[in-house]
């Protein structure tokens, strides 16, 4: 090995390690960036979990719906789509915008789609959720939202108490903020 | 040996590599208490519902200011298309929006938290003395057109309105450092927490220095400017309709003063050369009640005191503000405030203002009624503000604009209204020296202004239209036009000469101000939105400006006719960004003290890096001005220098606790 490197060797292994030592301790935490999409994917069969649906409308399968949000879909889908929530089979379902959104358990909008539309149109029995901003505070149930660099949600109770949806007091206990008023 | 070379990289490699892998575990695995601490960093932004705003209007995000690695609020201007931004020295900028920018242009208001920010001396902002920690800003609204209704008076071609997050949502400690060839070095730090359960503060300190610009063709580099700052902002929620912010901020700038005067003995200028501290402070108090469901009131009041060369100034301001939804169509506001500002002026050492301390009395009523026509699709919103001010009396400002949503997605607006521009101190009340020289006999002959106590403000009817799509989730477009006429704007008009004894025997040659110009002015402004995939953005904007005026080429050529900006935003990987922001901008005529200064057209690319290795630890770098050595922006109307910007590097590591 020539002068030079023999000198830039142990500074550059200095540097390897200390890196590495970064990741090790970033490991230790088991809290790695995650993709958005995916974490928002988590959050949404977490909810699923935590929500009860009205008795009249128990059937095997719970049909989780989107629109537009084609990152979240696919990340539902791998993470989530051949699993069950109690004895319900979990079926996902992409839609398109002009769709009529019936026979839907679970509603996930697109924040960017245009026009989102109000929670009024949609059926009782479906559970909404978006990550628009403002979500919750014009009648959707379930708002995802960033805070730093971290995902939290808010919750529109009388919205999903009107829609027959009973939610579980460890999902409102999470919530960053319950909105207790109705639609503005 | 040689095994033990390789072993040891290998040995690296592997460590590396198994912590580059370190156990993924499955998101859908972790409960809800474990998913709300994992750390996301995503490119989009979801912006609030900027679909049905019926005016021009652009949001600058935090997150683009971090991106870009943007170091003060004058500069992030820069993304809003419509607006102007020229750097005239180390601390000076030239901002306006539509024409007529200059350094000590006045057709923009400023706010930051409701406070407004422009002086009233020459009706423009001292972006020397606007700062904060950037990362507690919650959005900058670029509002481009006039904002009179809600605004008032001098926010004739546009609004800049900053506001901060809440309390609640700047928690824990926050350090940031950084240093470069420009930027010297910066610290920023700020700690938020709470008392109970519905009191959160912050409080925040920053510092930094910053080199002083070169002046062209000369080797000689100004000194660098300091700043340093500190504030607090808390936030009380003492019932479910109430909420109370009290905030404050204490500045201290120093920096060099460059500049000249005009004297009438040889050698006719003399240099203005201070080192000069420029002090202020501010407290704002807000208390938001609801009245009903559908109804809240709101009271502001806030004070602002600053010092520097120019003047020192006291402000005190107290609004009152009511909104309310009548019988579901009618979403009403009105309000009514009143300021005072007691001032010092003292431009320079030869200019005089007289009265040189006045006391000025601000009172404004508005109402403004957004009426929904057809619901969802069609919305008219009418209003107006009436002002009484000391210099023009009784101001009325109205406006109509309605919007149109023929199809979910797509938007029409359109607008008509009026705006003014009340008279400054400066045209008011100073005479200000221009040059003097001597002619061939030995007399000395001074030009100067002289101040016009009758003006009326100069105005504005202002026409335009705008159009904003979505089409699917990955592309959007936002496009507006407008069309602006001036009337009453102020012309220069010579006065007879006369001879003056002080401070030695000189003919004065004044000139006075008269509203008898004229302006027309019309324009374009784009900006697309693009998202090719969730971990890139792109964002593309476009100004076009066409200006004439009665005054000429001095006025005409101001602002630049083209100016085109294209920005990238991508997350290479869950942990590094590639940012990039490419501007360019067609030549302007900018105003300087004697004559206009030729502005060559200019780019200007940026871009950088941004790593977070750990959820809490960002460290960017930036290269700006990448593809000049150096170019010019703007005329400085202090001194006789032009200065030029260079190409410049800046670090920052910023860790949040």
């Amino acid at each position: 090995m020539t002068r030079l490197s023999q000198r830039i060797q142990p500074a550059l292994l200095a540097v390897i390690f200390g890196t590495a030592l970064l990741f090790l301790e970033d490991a230790a935490w088991a809290a790695d960036v995650a993709r958005a999409d995916e974490l928002k994917a988590a959050y949404l069969f977490n909810f699923a979990k935590l929500v009860e649906w009205p008795a009249s409308s128990l059937a095997d399968t719970l049909t989780i719906c989107f629109v537009g949000a084609s990152g979240v879909h696919d990340a539902f889908k791998r993470a989530a789509g051949d699993k069950q929530v109690g004895t319900r089979r979990i079926v996902v379902r992409p839609m398109a915008g002009s769709e009529p959104r019936t026979g839907c358990d679970v509603l996930y909008l697109d924040a960017a789609l245009p026009g989102l539309q109000l929670p009024e149109s949609v059926n009782p029995g479906t559970l909404t959720v978006s990550d628009g901003a403002g979500f919750a505070a014009h009648g959707g149930m379930i708002e995802l939202f960033a805070e730093g660099n971290r995902l939290r949600f808010n919750i529109n109770l009388p919205s999903a108490q009107r829609a027959g949806l009973r939610i579980s007091s460890n999902l409102l206990q999470l919530a960053a903020h319950i909105e207790k008023g109705g639609p503005k | 040996m040689r095994d033990a070379g390789t072993l040891k990289w290998l040995l690296a490699a592997a460590l590396l590599g198994g912590a580059a892998h370190a156990e993924e575990r499955d998101l859908a695995d972790l409960s809800l208490a474990e998913l709300l601490d994992v750390p996301v960093t995503s490119v989009s932004k979801k912006e609030t519902r900027l679909g049905d705003a019926p005016t021009a209007i652009t949001v600058i995000t935090p997150d683009d200011l971090r991106r870009l690695g943007i170091t003060s609020i004058a500069e992030a201007l820069r993304l809003a298309p419509g607006f102007d931004v020229a750097r005239t020295d180390s601390s000076h900028w030239a901002i306006s929006a539509r024409g007529f920018n200059y350094q000590y242009a006045n057709t923009l208001l400023v706010l930051i938290d409701g406070r407004s920010v422009y002086t009233p001396t020459f009706g423009g902002v001292y972006w020397d003395s606007q700062d904060l920690t950037l990362s507690d800003i919650e959005r900058i609204e670029v509002i481009r057109g006039p904002g009179a209704t809600l605004w008032g008076a001098n926010a004739v071609n546009g609004v800049v309105n900053v506001i901060t997050r809440e309390a609640k949502d700047t928690q824990g400690l926050m350090l940031s450092a950084a240093a470069g060839n420009a930027d010297l070095s910066s610290f920023d730090a700020r700690y938020g927490g709470e008392i109970g359960s519905n009191v959160h503060y912050r409080t925040y300190a920053k510092y930094f220095e910053r080199e002083g610009l070169d002046v062209v063709d000369s080797g000689i580099s100004d000194p660098s400017w300091h700043s340093s700052r500190a504030g607090f902002r808390a936030d009380w929620e003492p019932a479910e309709d109430k909420e109370v912010t009290l905030q404050g901020d204490y500045y201290e700038v120093r920096g060099p003063v460059l500049g000249t005067y005009v004297t009438v003995t040889p050698p006719f200028t003399a240099p203005l050369e201070r080192h000069e501290l420029s002090t202020g402070f501010d407290v704002l108090g807000r208390w938001t009640q609801a009245l009903s469901d559908v109804s809240h009131v709101s009271l502001q009041a806030y004070v602002d005191s600053y010092s520097r060369l120019q003047e020192s100034r006291d402000t005190a301001d107290i609004q009152l503000e009511h909104r309310f939804r009548l019988a579901s169509r009618h979403d009403v506001v009105w309000g009514f405030g009143y300021r005072f500002s007691a001032d010092d002026v003292h431009l320079d050492p030869a200019s005089v203002t007289n009265p040189r301390k006045a006391d000025l009395h601000l009172y404004t009523a508005f109402l403004q009624d957004e009426v929904t026509v057809v619901p969802d699709r069609v919305h008219i919103t009418g209003g107006a503000k009436v002002e009484h001010n000391d210099f023009t009396g009784f101001e009325v400002q109205p406006s109509l604009r309605a919007t149109w949503t023929p199809v979910a997605g797509h938007t029409l607006w359109g607008s008509v209204s009026r705006s003014v521009s009340t008279p400054s101190r400066f045209y008011h009340d100073t005479r200000f020296n221009i040059a003097a020289f001597p002619l061939p006999d030995g007399t000395v002959v001074e030009l100067a202004y002289v101040p016009r106590k009758d003006l009326p403000s100069q105005k504005l009817n202002a026409f335009e239209v705008g159009y904003r799509a979505s089409f699917d989730t990955r592309f959007s477009v936002d496009l507006a036009a407008f069309y602006n006429r001036y009337r009453d704007l102020y012309g220069l008009v010579s006065e007879p000469g006369q001879l003056e004894l002080e401070p030695a025997p000189h003919i004065l040659l004044p000139s006075t101000w008269a509203a008898v110009e004229r302006a027309t002015s019309y324009g374009t402004e784009l900006s697309v939105n693009y998202q090719p995939r969730d971990s890139w953005r792109l964002t593309g904007t476009h100004t076009w400006l066409h200006m004439r005026s009665t005054i000429g080429d001095t006025i005409d050529k101001l602002s630049p006719e083209n100016q085109f900006g294209l920005r990238s935003y991508s997350n290479l990987t869950s942990r590094l960004e590639f940012n990039a922001a490419v501007y360019w901008t067609s030549a302007v005529s900018a105003l300087a003290i004697t004559e206009n200064l030729r502005v060559p057209a200019y780019w200007r690319v940026d871009a950088g890096l941004v790593y977070t290795p750990l959820p809490a630890l960002e460290i960017g770098m930036w290269g700006q001005n990448l593809t000049n050595r150096v170019h010019v922006e703007g005329a400085s109307q202090d001194s006789r220098a032009t200065h030029e910007i260079s190409r410049s590097v800046l670090v920052r590591v910023t860790k949040k606790f």
